[in-house]
């Protein structure tokens, strides 16, 4: 039988004092999996773990059934986009790809044709002869991951890879990743954006303070968390005629409202019903209303209800 | 259509002084310099040489007859605070301090950060010189004034101030003149790179090269190699200026221009870069 | 040896080659050749007295070439040899590359020799020329062993620097500030103090090679402290080796 594509066991790591990853077990096989999390949770550090870039203060980390940290056999197999916010590679886009693919043991020739190719499926071929310190953002996150991509890796991990493309960009990083993990190949992601990570995959690992909260199919998750009454804030010059409206059509936790602030705020079980009888207000009663807003939408608030 | 305001930035409210912003800016450098043991073990190792002059005046004090040959005058504080520079002190502690202070800024945007806030280049700029000049005077003038004190309680007399009554501002100004120059000089050359490392040799090779060149000079007997041409050497012979004996060294009051030069110098090249950088970041 | 050494000792010298700040170093570099031609100017203008042709290149050999010029511009490529990476956000794709971390070590550390010596060597041997072709080629000819015999001192010279510095600029956060206080305090001091604690410099060891008087050699001679030629030879190579490897083994160790 193979060994799962990534396996950790109890694996914690210590930054001095500070702990970065507490007990950690989980295994990645095939397909794409992402690690979601706020600032600091401990995605990096598992990346890094992962990579080989760190060692487990405690724990076993295996990739391929081998310890990854300063291991040519699991580099051979993997493709990293590390995170860093600085890259200035002082030579053109297609040198520097070329290099890193003569550094990963192919020849001249087979080097200069897999840097072609890689800068090629990221449209960064026109640029191809322009210094890397010339790039935007966005135009060296694709060079990142093109020398990821670009020997074909067993394994694939990207370190928030969205950072940095415009709308277009991360549509068409999306793609990649997922037509990835459907070749069969595993891809670890990081991100703490909740609906970039629902186009790329089902399957999450939820994590915060340096622990694992969650993992496994996101709409159990999802479903997890509907439990929970959804918080709601609208802001209307007519807040009472809004309330009255909504009293007892919602499946209510509570409401009140405020005339002077000219807002609502409610709790409710049924957040997709609410926002259809909002609409219908909208459109067919002519109320108005000036903004919605949800702190629940966002991760952390995910993240406060699953600690709860 | 609306006019929007494309004006740089508008802040509304009231402004403090520029020694207040200055200071915000300083306190923050100068509480992470102090947070790092390695820099707290060079201040303390940079001490050392107080510690042997204290000894010298003790020694000197107490035991007169004994060491006749220990004399306690003005020179002993021009000595001290020009060691300091000599024996690299403040060349070690200048570059700790502010090799960085303005290259790491360039390098992580933090530069635009801070133009984006109510403040002006000139208050960045007195900001990170704020806490290198105070590094480098705890180095130079607080152990020489250290040493004066040490000498009013273990004297018996008032000799050596009624020989060089200006002997407390000779020492002041020389101190605070010395760490400006390493201050301003320092700060150009970090503004002039991106990597804190490349800035700090830069200004370890322009501090460094001065004295070497002129001893090669010397040794090839090219006429009398002025002082001046070395930040060290200037340094050194400009003591001569604040402690009254311009009839000794190699031309006082040229090094002391080429300082004023120098500083002029830096100050248009931080001007020069901190505006380009304010585009370019 | 593995086929990446060459590979990233080729990559890192032309990366350092066409770099900005190698044109910083190159002016350092090329001191020696400026001081020459400004020592030639000073002659003909009678603002200096007539030195020996190789007087002249004893001297800035002694005081500014090896002294100043090898150790800064070994200190400056050496103590980068893994920040630079760092500092650029490129460490990590070459530390995820399947090959060993020690052979990505030490091509860098070749490449960074390889660049010192580039920069080094031809205005060495440029200050060589300009300073004695006055005397003729005979002159020329016959001290040409000294010439070697410097070229010799320096290389040892910077391979134990190189040693040293990339060592610190594996293990320390400022190797930088570790190097100019090795190289202007600690060195300086330790040479003129009588005692074995000269043993521990580098330049001990270079001026022993060294045919030429200097400060630190006059006073070494006349304390009796000066080390065979044989010696010193060991010595660098002693130094250079263990703190190369030294360097390379807690690399492989690091976590980065």
């Amino acid at each position: 039988m193979n060994p799962p594509v990534v396996e950790l066991c109890a694996v914690s790591r210590w930054y001095g004092n500070v702990l970065g990853l507490s007990r950690v077990d989980l295994t990645f096989e095939s397909g794409v999996t992402a690690l979601l999390g706020p600032n600091g949770a401990g995605k990096s550090t598992l990346l890094k773990l992962v990579t080989g870039l760190l060692r487990p203060s405690s724990g076993t980390v295996s990739v391929f059934g081998a310890a990854p940290f300063a291991n040519p056999d699991v580099h051979r197999k993997l493709g990293l986009v590390p995170e860093e916010e600085e890259f200035q590679a002082r030579v053109n886009a297609s040198d520097w790809l070329e290099y890193l693919m003569r550094l990963h043991g192919f020849d001249e020739n087979a080097a200069r044709e897999r840097a072609r190719k890689a800068l090629h499926d990221v449209g960064l071929e026109s640029a191809s002869k322009r210094r890397v310190t010339s790039f935007s953002r966005g135009m060296k996150q694709r060079l990142r991951i093109a020398q990821a991509m670009a020997h074909d890796p067993e394994i694939l991990v990207l370190d928030e890879p969205l950072t940095g493309l415009d709308p277009v960009g991360r549509h068409e990083v999306i793609d990649w990743i997922r037509d990835w993990g459907a070749r069969g190949k595993s891809v670890l992601v990081s991100s703490h954006i909740l609906h970039e990570v629902e186009l790329m995959t089902r399957e999450v690992v939820l994590m915060t303070a340096g622990k694992v909260m969650a993992s496994g199919n996101i709409h159990e998750i999802r479903r997890l968390i509907d439990a929970h009454p959804h918080h709601i804030l609208i802001s209307t010059p007519e807040p009472r005629r809004l309330a009255g409206r909504l009293l007892d059509q919602v499946g209510l936790h509570s409401i009140s409202f405020s005339e002077e602030l000219q807002q609502v705020k409610l709790e409710t079980r049924e957040p997709d019903r609410f926002y259809e009888l909002l609409a219908n207000y909208v459109l067919e009663e002519e109320g108005t209303i000036h903004e919605v807003s949800s702190p629940d939408d966002n991760l952390e608030a995910v993240f406060h209800y699953l600690v709860e | 259509m609306p006019l929007h305001d494309l004006t740089y930035q508008r802040f509304e409210g009231e402004r403090s002084s520029r020694l207040a912003r200055s200071v915000a800016m300083a306190r923050s450098s100068g509480s992470l310099l102090l947070k790092r043991r390695s820099f707290l073990l060079l201040l303390a190792v940079s001490w050392i040489p107080a510690i042997v002059r204290g000894a010298q005046i003790f020694v000197a004090r107490k035991f007169p007859d004994a060491f006749p040959f220990l004399t306690i005058d003005a020179l002993l504080w021009q000595d001290f605070v020009s060691q300091q520079v000599v024996f690299l002190p403040v060349l070690l502690i200048a570059l700790y301090a502010g090799a960085s202070a303005i290259s790491a800024d360039l390098s992580s945007g933090a530069f635009v950060v801070y133009l984006s806030k109510p403040i002006s280049r000139s208050d960045y700029v007195i900001g990170k010189a704020i806490p290198v000049m105070t590094a480098l005077l705890a180095v130079t003038l607080a152990p020489a004034l250290t040493l004066l004190l040490a000498h009013v309680f273990l004297a018996e007399d008032f000799v050596l101030f009624k020989a060089a009554p200006l002997l407390p501002l000779s020492v002041v100004s020389y101190s605070v003149w010395t760490c400006l120059y390493f201050t301003l000089v320092v700060l150009a050359v970090s503004s002039l790179s991106r990597s804190p490392r490349v800035a700090g040799a830069g200004f370890g090779a322009l501090a460094l090269a001065g004295p070497i060149f002129l001893e090669a000079l010397s040794r090839l007997r090219i006429v009398d190699p002025p002082a001046f041409l070395s930040m060290i050497d200037a340094t050194v012979d400009s003591g001569h200026v604040f402690f009254g004996n311009t009839s000794t060294g190699s031309a006082p009051f040229a090094s002391l221009a080429a300082m004023a030069l120098g500083m002029g110098i830096s100050l248009a090249i931080l001007r020069w870069r901190l505006r380009s950088a304010e585009v370019s970041s | 040896m593995t086929a990446r050494i060459p590979l990233v000792a080729q990559w890192s010298f032309s990366q350092l080659l066409f770099s900005p700040r190698t044109a910083g170093m190159a002016i350092l570099a090329t001191t020696p050749v400026l001081m020459a031609l400004v020592y030639r100017a000073a002659v003909a203008l009678e603002l200096a007295a007539q030195t020996s042709s190789f007087g002249v290149f004893s001297i800035l050999t002694a005081a500014v070439s090896l002294p100043f010029v090898a150790p800064m511009l070994t200190l400056f490529y050496a103590s980068g040899v893994v920040i630079d990476d760092a500092e650029a956000g490129t460490l990590h794709y070459f530390l995820t590359r399947p090959f060993a971390r020690r052979d990505l070590l030490v091509g860098k550390m070749l490449g960074n020799l390889m660049i010192v010596m580039f920069l080094f060597v031809p205005p060495f041997v440029l200050c060589y020329y300009l300073t004695l072709a006055g005397s003729g080629w005979q002159e020329l000819g016959s001290r040409f062993p000294t010439l070697v015999r410097d070229l010799m001192a320096a290389s040892l010279g910077i391979f134990a620097y190189s040693g040293l510095f990339s060592l610190a600029g594996t293990v320390l956060k400022r190797p930088l500030l570790f190097g100019l206080f090795f190289v202007f305090g600690w060195q300086a001091a330790a040479s003129i103090v009588p005692g074995a604690i000269r043993y521990l410099t580098v330049t001990h060891y270079m001026h022993s090679l060294m045919p030429h008087e200097s400060f630190q050699s006059s006073l070494a001679g006349l304390i009796g402290q000066r080390s065979s030629g044989l010696e010193a030879v060991v010595a660098l190579l002693a130094i250079g080796t263990a703190t190369h490897a030294l360097a390379v083994w807690i690399f492989t160790k690091k976590e980065l």
